[in-house]
């Protein structure tokens, strides 16, 4: 309100002289043309190795007004025996448990306010930012999470009962329904898709999960990451005091699956939905998929920028025609989806459900297109400028530094990449883009899920292609 | 060049549990505030340590703003602005920005609209220019409007209606516990019967008086922050929005909510809800008031971390939910980016079989403690820390976005960016005795709205 008031007084007294008139009127001023970017220059990082294998590594940051600290534990699903899957994220959600813990988190206030825990295929990571003066006290906390969790009967039922909870919200939710049915189709048996049921969930006993922990959560397979504003001398004393007397166990040896095996999915002639029924839908989650070569591969810098070209950005091929040329969806996207041994590049959208069929049309005229003809150059080149810019500011917070870093950890990708990464992305051709989009996006690797009221879909999508 | 970044350390009495030198941050952010003779405020916060600039626009034209027939259009106008101005066609600002390096954003808050642009540094003045044309002018057409619209529509059917607790607490609360329509009507224009009837007969006209009416540069804040020289971004700001025209902006007409004075009780049923939920919304004071910033302390007591209580008798003590969530203006935007009538809320899910009103009871014995005695200072202090350090994550969000908008929002809410080194200070001044008070004040039965959510009948 006091600024409305305000700026009714400022135009009682300049309004009446300038007769109110709206802007058309006046002189119009010329674009300006802007000159060459500043260089980027990654963060210098600064790393130490413990005795028992663990490493930490400190980026000093001052972008970020607090420390972002990441406890890395190279253990995930994939590490899961076949007939105990979920006990990985079960373990971890174990971390936060106990009366000490609890204690610990109590006393230190503020730094248990925002400790995620998060597990994945190959990791589990503990992450939080805090305030500089706390990150010494951060650490100390987090290493008593992960090497000393009390594993407390009582908690393990209610561990579970939130899991089963979790369970049946995603199974609510229709890009999780599109996602997990487009993986099993992909990559089938593989252990980063391997989704707990309800019973084998309730079936995961105390032994499972102390012997989970005692075989993975070792300093073999730890990083202690600390990016942001902090006291470097202080951390290092708390992270060698939290950490370098954890001892070396015989944890088997981390290593990364090679990429999947690209194989065709149907006959490629005349493309095949899967579609779920979800009765009453608004909406349908359409997702398109093919599996690719895993980050490492050197094919990977071309897809990254056919995955921009495509569908990563508002000027993208996807967004223009879909959203903005046609209105049929809000969220249309595409994505390279990386896990190891199963990566794939993805194009998904939430569609109005009466102009499904023309939209999944679409989107596979945009494919057909990318795999029959190169881009025009220039539309390349403001794809490569967005992408030397977007490097510089997604690592201009600690938190996108770590991302970054982390990544380059687990694929083993050398540290000179994020220096060479812009003058790298120059090098890409309108010819290398066509070749790479026919080597990947053939017709018999596509993978097409539909999430959505099938009475109101289904001739839509019958007039397309053949339903299952 | 000399490195300046956007806080410093100072020494200070730090925390109890730190020990006594521990150095303590506090917040150093370089303000400039200037008016350009059309109005237009702007702000200028130079930090070189890194080669980025942002840019935030916001216009004081949110919801609250629209008028009854045309709920929702703040937001649809907001994707309007990107269709066409003087120099640009439609979407021609997406291919400017992003060719040049950058990334750009917009929202839809209740009390304003933002746009916000990311750029490597080199290029902040063509964005200044891309944003001084679209504050000039404005061009749009039927074909443009009805494309734009579709999306929008299919945006509010994605989040409102598409997914479970779509509208749960952010949007129903304030249907159910406002009484002024500018309050309690939908950001996104549906109505909870899924009509979108509002969206679709906004027209050309509505579109041409909405920007006439509230897209002036007086009823706008520029805040311009990053790897600037701020004398040399001024004479740009002044050359590219100091010569456009100034307008009068129209007045506003009042939001002020009476006072409550019995609580209210509502049920809805969410279709893709698996599980039922129960959330209590209390009025807030207004941001003025020092018992809006008690309230946030208390909101760090009750729900936030492993030590609130909330958290403590729900979920650890008598596991009746897995968490306890809540805040103020939660689930949409944050203590920060509410200026108009607003709430502070607690809510859970719980399994179906369970009775709402054991887990009410478990929540009104933890309002009780406050109400009951002055809390004791260890419990003050933790949760002082905790506000600070959610003040610290709310200015780095989204790759430090969270910077720009804290100063377009003191700008737009009061004039006053420089505030944003005091709002620490709001913090460490609340005491037992004012937590007492506004317990009692605020967090009274009659007060409040108590909302439930059931899952739907099994077919």
């Amino acid at each position: 309100m006091m600024g409305t008031t305000r700026a009714l007084a400022v135009c009682a007294a300049v309004c009446a002289l300038a007769g109110a008139r709206a802007g058309a009127q006046a002189p119009l001023i010329p674009r300006p043309v802007i000159g060459a970017p500043k260089p980027f220059r990654p963060p210098a990082i600064v790393e130490r190795r413990y005795a028992n294998g663990m490493r930490l590594v400190l980026v000093p940051f001052r972008a970020t007004p607090t420390a972002r600290i990441e406890l890395v534990i190279r253990a995930g699903s994939a590490d899961e025996s076949a007939t105990r899957p979920g006990v990985a994220a079960l373990v971890a959600q174990f971390l936060s448990e106990g009366e000490q813990i609890a204690q610990m988190v109590s006393d230190l206030g503020a730094l248990g306010a925002a400790i995620s825990v998060n597990t994945d295929s190959r990791e589990t990571v503990l992450a939080v930012s805090v305030l500089p003066e706390a990150a010494p006290a951060m650490i100390a906390l987090l290493a008593g999470m992960a090497r000393r969790p009390a594993f407390e009967a009582t908690a393990l039922e209610r561990l579970k009962a939130n899991a089963v909870r979790g369970i049946q919200l995603q199974r609510t939710q229709a890009d999780w329904l599109a996602s997990s049915r487009t993986n099993s189709l992909l990559f089938p048996g593989n252990a980063a898709d391997r989704f707990p049921s309800e019973e084998q969930l309730q079936s995961i006993d105390a032994a499972a999960v102390t012997d989970f922990h005692a075989r993975y959560y070792a300093p073999s397979r730890a990083r202690l990451y600390v990016a942001g504003t902090f006291d470097q001398a202080g951390v290092e004393r708390a992270a060698a005091a939290a950490f370098a007397d954890w001892p070396a166990t015989a944890a088997p040896p981390f290593s990364l699956p090679a990429s999947a095996e690209l194989r065709a999915t149907n006959a490629g002639d005349r493309p095949v939905i899967h579609l779920i029924d979800r009765p009453g839908a608004t909406q349908a989650r359409v997702q398109v998929s093919f599996p690719v070569v895993d980050m490492a591969h050197p094919d990977h810098r071309v897809l990254n920028q056919i995955n921009m070209l495509m569908g990563s950005t508002q000027t993208a091929r996807l967004v223009a025609n879909i959203r903005e040329r046609h209105g049929y969806s809000y969220n249309i996207h595409s994505r390279l989806a990386r896990q190891p041994g199963a990566t794939q590049w993805m194009v998904a959208a939430d569609i109005t459900n009466n102009v499904v069929g023309p939209a999944i049309q679409e989107i596979l005229g945009e494919i057909a297109r990318l795999r029959r003809d190169p881009p025009a150059a220039e539309e390349l080149r403001s794809f490569q400028s967005f992408m030397a810019g977007i490097l510089v500011s997604e690592n201009s917070t600690a938190q996108g530094i770590l991302e970054s870093l982390r990544w380059m950890d687990l694929y083993g990708v050398g540290t000179s990449y994020l220096g060479t990464f812009i003058q790298n992305v120059y090098t890409v051709t309108p010819a290398n883009i066509r070749e790479m989009a026919d080597r990947y996006f053939r017709p018999d690797r596509m993978t097409i899920v539909v999430v959505g009221d099938r009475t109101t879909l289904l001739p839509q999508l019958e007039a397309i292609a053949r339903v299952e | 060049m000399i490195m300046r970044s956007l806080f410093a350390l100072v020494l200070a009495t730090a925390a109890p549990c730190l020990g006594q030198t521990t150095p303590v941050t506090r917040l150093a952010v370089s303000v400039q505030f200037h008016t350009l003779s059309n109005g237009l405020r702007v702000v200028l916060s130079p930090d070189t340590s890194v080669p980025l600039a942002r840019v935030g626009v916001y216009y004081a034209a949110g919801p609250r703003r629209e008028t009854p027939g045309r709920g929702g259009f703040a937001h649809l106008f907001e994707h309007l602005m990107f269709e066409g101005s003087p120099q640009l066609g439609p979407g021609e600002f997406f291919t400017l920005v992003t060719g040049a390096g950058g990334r750009f954003g917009a929202r839809t808050l209740y009390d304003f609209t933002k746009y916000n642009v990311t750029i490597p540094s080199h290029a902040l003045e063509l964005v200044l220019w891309a944003e001084a044309d679209r504050m000039r002018g404005l061009r749009i057409d039927q074909q443009r409007l009805d494309a734009v619209r579709a999306t929008v529509k299919n945006e509010v059917r994605q989040q409102a209606f598409n997914r479970p607790y779509g509208r749960f607490v952010w949007i129903d609360v304030a249907e159910v516990a406002q009484t002024r329509w500018e309050n309690a009507h939908s950001i996104g224009g549906e109505t909870p019967d899924g009509s979108m009837a509002d969206l679709d007969s906004a027209t050309v006209a509505d579109a041409e008086n909405f920007y006439r009416d509230y897209y002036s540069p007086a009823n706008a804040v520029l805040v311009v922050q990053g790897d600037i020289n701020p004398s040399r971004v001024l004479e740009q700001i002044q050359r590219l929005f100091g010569t456009i025209p100034p307008r009068p902006v129209a007045p506003m007409l009042p939001i002020e909510e009476p006072r409550q004075v019995a609580e209210k009780r509502a049920t809805r049923v969410d279709p893709n809800a698996p599980r039922p939920a129960i959330a209590i919304s209390y009025h807030l004071p207004p941001r003025s008031d020092p018992a809006f910033w008690t309230i946030a302390i208390i909101d760090q007591i009750l729900i936030e971390g492993r030590d609130a209580w909330m958290h403590r008798a729900l979920v650890e003590e008598r596991n009746l939910t897995e968490a306890i969530y809540g805040g103020i203006s939660t689930r949409h935007g944050s203590m920060y980016t509410v200026n108009g009538p607003n709430f502070w809320s607690a809510f859970a899910f719980y399994d179906k079989g369970r009775s709402p009103d054991s887990i009410l009871a478990v929540m009104d014995d933890q309002i009780a403690r406050l109400q009951a005695g002055p809390v004791d200072s260890a419990t003050l202090a933790r949760a002082i820390t905790k506000a600070r350090a959610d003040l610290y994550a709310e200015l780095s969000a989204n790759r430090n976005e969270g910077i720009v908008d804290m100063l377009g929002q003191l700008t737009l809410f009061g004039d006053n960016p420089a505030r944003i080194n005091r709002i620490e200070d709001e913090f460490r001044s609340v005491t037992p005795e004012r937590i007492l008070s506004t317990a009692r004040d605020y967090l009274r039965p009659t007060n409040r709205t108590v909302l439930l959510l059931d899952t739907p009948e099994p077919k």
